[in-house]
């Protein structure tokens, strides 16, 4: 049972309040994408064990969507923020690479679209 | 030697009151215990040792330990819809009027007609239902399967509605401690005067765990912490509630017992709580392990902790002359305590070369004869024990002497209970000095911080001199996994390591032979561990074993995962 602190009221929320939504930070692949891209974004995930990104719903709570970084061997939880951001923010891969130095990030922050 | 009475000693027992007797009823025959009896020392107060049949070969087997870790007595409960399998006989309090029944046994406990798996037991090793009924195909779904199936199964399931309530509760606490011993308690008071409440839990109805029963003044020790945690308002002490498993960022399932078998109070009969815990402390303590020598399961042989609890807590003598067998000083305990309420102790069969500690000076001192680098190379007797044959440990078996004895006490050595630690990834180490595993400070569980949220307090810790400076320091633990060392394979095949399923020596080393490396295979093919007492008492004797049949270390192969949750 875990316990994830919502980014927008703040509760220390546990899992029977929450929603799970699976992955984080899938791209949607439009009308121009290819079968091969498509079939990915619909299908394919990614079964990690250790760093991972989430998407959980405030259900019985303030209801809003949220993500959370957490390690999927040990429980630890990294950080929780908001959905509306294509790469986990500044503070969270910080937080990250403390816990996990050997841990590098697989996006560039680059292409990420400014907040 | 045959077993006689009188088996209720006229003075002692911590836990009984005389005044008032219990009439209950066991197959039938209505028997009397005293108030603060368990079912198991109400049965052998009354001469009853026999109380169950192995599931294999339905062997004829009295209790072993006197605590949850029993795997051999255990009888089914009360009738209608509140009969209830499989309830070990140590663990339960007797209560008036109660109706217990033997399982596994037909037409009676005596005599049982399945006992004939016993004379086969060399046609079914471990894993012959693998091998045995592969050909010709169509026999397996209209004839072996429908006989294997209604000869599966421990005990009856119940035919009627459970017509009892339960109810559930919430709980959080900045520290849960599990345990009520002295080290649960020391670590209760500690985490109070440090801040934050406190929850603690214990799984019996008494608070102390062994140190009462082990050490002068551990009574004192135990209401002196007692009185200290009641007199705060920050600390809930908790009896009968038992923590079954913790699960992720310190949420603990515990089981509290109200009500059981005692229909007539009106009250929910079980509560289940859901604990959250800040951080959990485990002081769970430590189990005996059996000593795997030839017939070591024959009723009368019993965990020397066990033989301890019942004369010092129940004022029961499981039998009158006790031999006590061992590799630790530990079980030197049992022996004085024996001798104390007036039982013979004949000799005290050590398999150790030397025997010093301050603990077998006194039982020297106490005219006890200590037969050191001594082993039992067999125990004579089938439905209890006669006496038992004596050998030196570092031989073949060949018989040296014969003991008159209706009792063996026997000590492998403790084991921590690791079982809340391992529930969340907290990883074990194997402690050469005292031959066990014992947590791994450096890899405990984590919580949701990345930090460690479980700590371990006393015997749980491999600390077993917790209880403090009540004793001098004991001598080293040998490691015995096979008594006698070079005992051969007849007498390996008489040695169980898992008493419930009937799993013995030769069954693992079988399965080794057999290519199942992995303890968790080998604990699927010969059923090590899968009873339910949940290997207890048989994990570490078989892992043992199979690293002696594989030529490797103890550590190599892994350790098998605890289970959740823990039943009781």
């Amino acid at each position: 049972m875990l316990i994830l602190t919502c980014p927008y009221c703040g509760v220390n929320a546990e899992e029977t309040e929450l929603h799970p939504g699976g992955e984080a930070h899938l791209a949607r692949i439009g009308p121009n994408g290819t079968d091969e891209d498509f079939e990915s974004y619909l299908f394919a995930r990614k079964n990690a064990k250790g760093v991972h990104f989430e998407r959980w719903r405030h259900a019985y709570g303030c209801g809003k969507w949220f993500l959370a970084a957490r390690c999927t061997a040990t429980l630890q939880v990294f950080g929780t923020y908001r959905a509306q951001t294509p790469h986990p923010p500044a503070d969270i891969v910080d937080a990250i690479r403390k816990a996990r130095p050997d841990w590098t990030p697989d996006w560039t922050p680059a292409e990420g679209i400014a907040e | 030697m045959t077993h006689t009475p009188p088996f209720r000693l006229p003075a002692g027992g911590r836990r009984i009151d005389r005044a008032w007797q219990v009439p209950f009823r066991f197959d039938g025959r209505h028997l009397r215990g005293l108030t603060g009896d368990t079912i198991a020392s109400a049965l052998l107060a009354n001469g009853q040792l026999l109380m169950g049949r192995s599931f294999k070969y339905h062997r004829p087997r009295g209790p072993i330990a006197s605590g949850a870790e029993e795997p051999n007595a255990l009888l089914g409960l009360g009738q209608g819809g509140r009969f209830e399998p499989n309830q070990r006989a140590t663990t339960t309090p007797l209560t008036h009027g109660m109706i217990t029944r033997s399982q596994n046994c037909w037409p009676s406990l005596e005599a049982d007609i399945g006992a004939v798996n016993n004379w086969l037991s060399p046609v079914f090793p471990a894993g012959f239902y693998y091998k045995t009924f592969i050909h010709p195909r169509p026999f397996w779904k209209h004839l072996f399967e429908p006989i294997i199936r209604r000869s599966a199964g421990l005990g009856r399931a119940p035919t009627d509605p459970d017509p009892d309530r339960y109810e559930q509760a919430y709980a959080f606490a900045d520290t849960v401690v599990v345990g009520g011993g002295i080290a649960g308690l020391t670590a209760a008071r500690d985490a109070a005067a440090a801040g934050g409440t406190v929850l603690v839990l214990e799984q019996d109805g008494h608070w102390g765990g062994r140190t009462p029963t082990d050490h002068d003044g551990g009574q004192a020790a135990i209401d002196a912490a007692l009185a200290d945690l009641r007199g705060r308002d920050t600390v809930t002490l908790r009896r009968n509630t038992m923590a079954t498993g913790l699960y992720d960022h310190g949420y603990l399932i515990a089981r509290e017992s109200l009500a059981d078998h005692d229909p007539n109070q009106g009250i929910p009969r079980q509560r289940l709580w859901r604990i959250r815990a800040g951080r959990v402390i485990a002081a769970t303590g430590a189990l005996e392990r059996p000593l795997s020598f030839a017939s070591n399961d024959v009723p009368g042989v019993m965990l020397a902790s066990a033989v301890r609890d019942f004369i010092a807590d129940y004022a029961v003598a499981p039998g009158r002359r006790i031999v006590v067998v061992t590799n630790n000083d530990d079980a030197y305990r049992t022996a004085l305590t024996a001798h104390a309420a007036g039982l013979e102790v004949p000799a005290i069969v050590d398999a150790r070369p030397t025997a010093d500690g301050a603990l077998p000076q006194a039982a020297r001192a106490a005219g006890i004869t200590v037969l050191t680098g001594t082993a039992i190379a067999k125990v004579k007797g089938a439905k209890h024990v006669e006496g038992v044959v004596l050998c030196d440990h570092q031989s073949d078996g060949t018989p040296r002497q014969t003991i008159d004895c209706d009792v063996v006490a026997m000590s492998g050595g403790w084991s921590p209970v690791v079982h809340l630690y391992s529930h969340c990834g907290g990883k074990l180490t194997w402690d050469e000095g005292q031959s066990m595993f014992r947590p791994d400070p450096d890899r405990p569980p984590l919580g949701a911080d990345g930090q460690g949220n479980v700590t371990v307090a006393g015997a749980a810790n491999g600390d077993l001199h917790c209880a403090g400076d009540l004793e001098q320091p004991a001598g080293a633990t040998m490691p015995v996994w096979v008594m006698p060392a070079r005992a051969p394979y007849k007498l390996r095949a008489k040695m169980w390591l898992d008493f419930q399923n009937d799993v013995k020596v030769t069954d693992v080393e079988l399965a080794a032979q057999e290519g199942y490396a992995s303890v968790e295979h080998t604990k699927r093919y010969t059923t090590l561990g899968m009873a339910t007492d949940q290997g207890k008492l048989s994990n570490i004797n078989g892992l043992a074993v199979l690293s002696n049949a594989l030529n490797q270390p103890i550590q190599r192969p892994a350790r098998p995962r605890s289970a959740r949750p823990i039943r009781r």
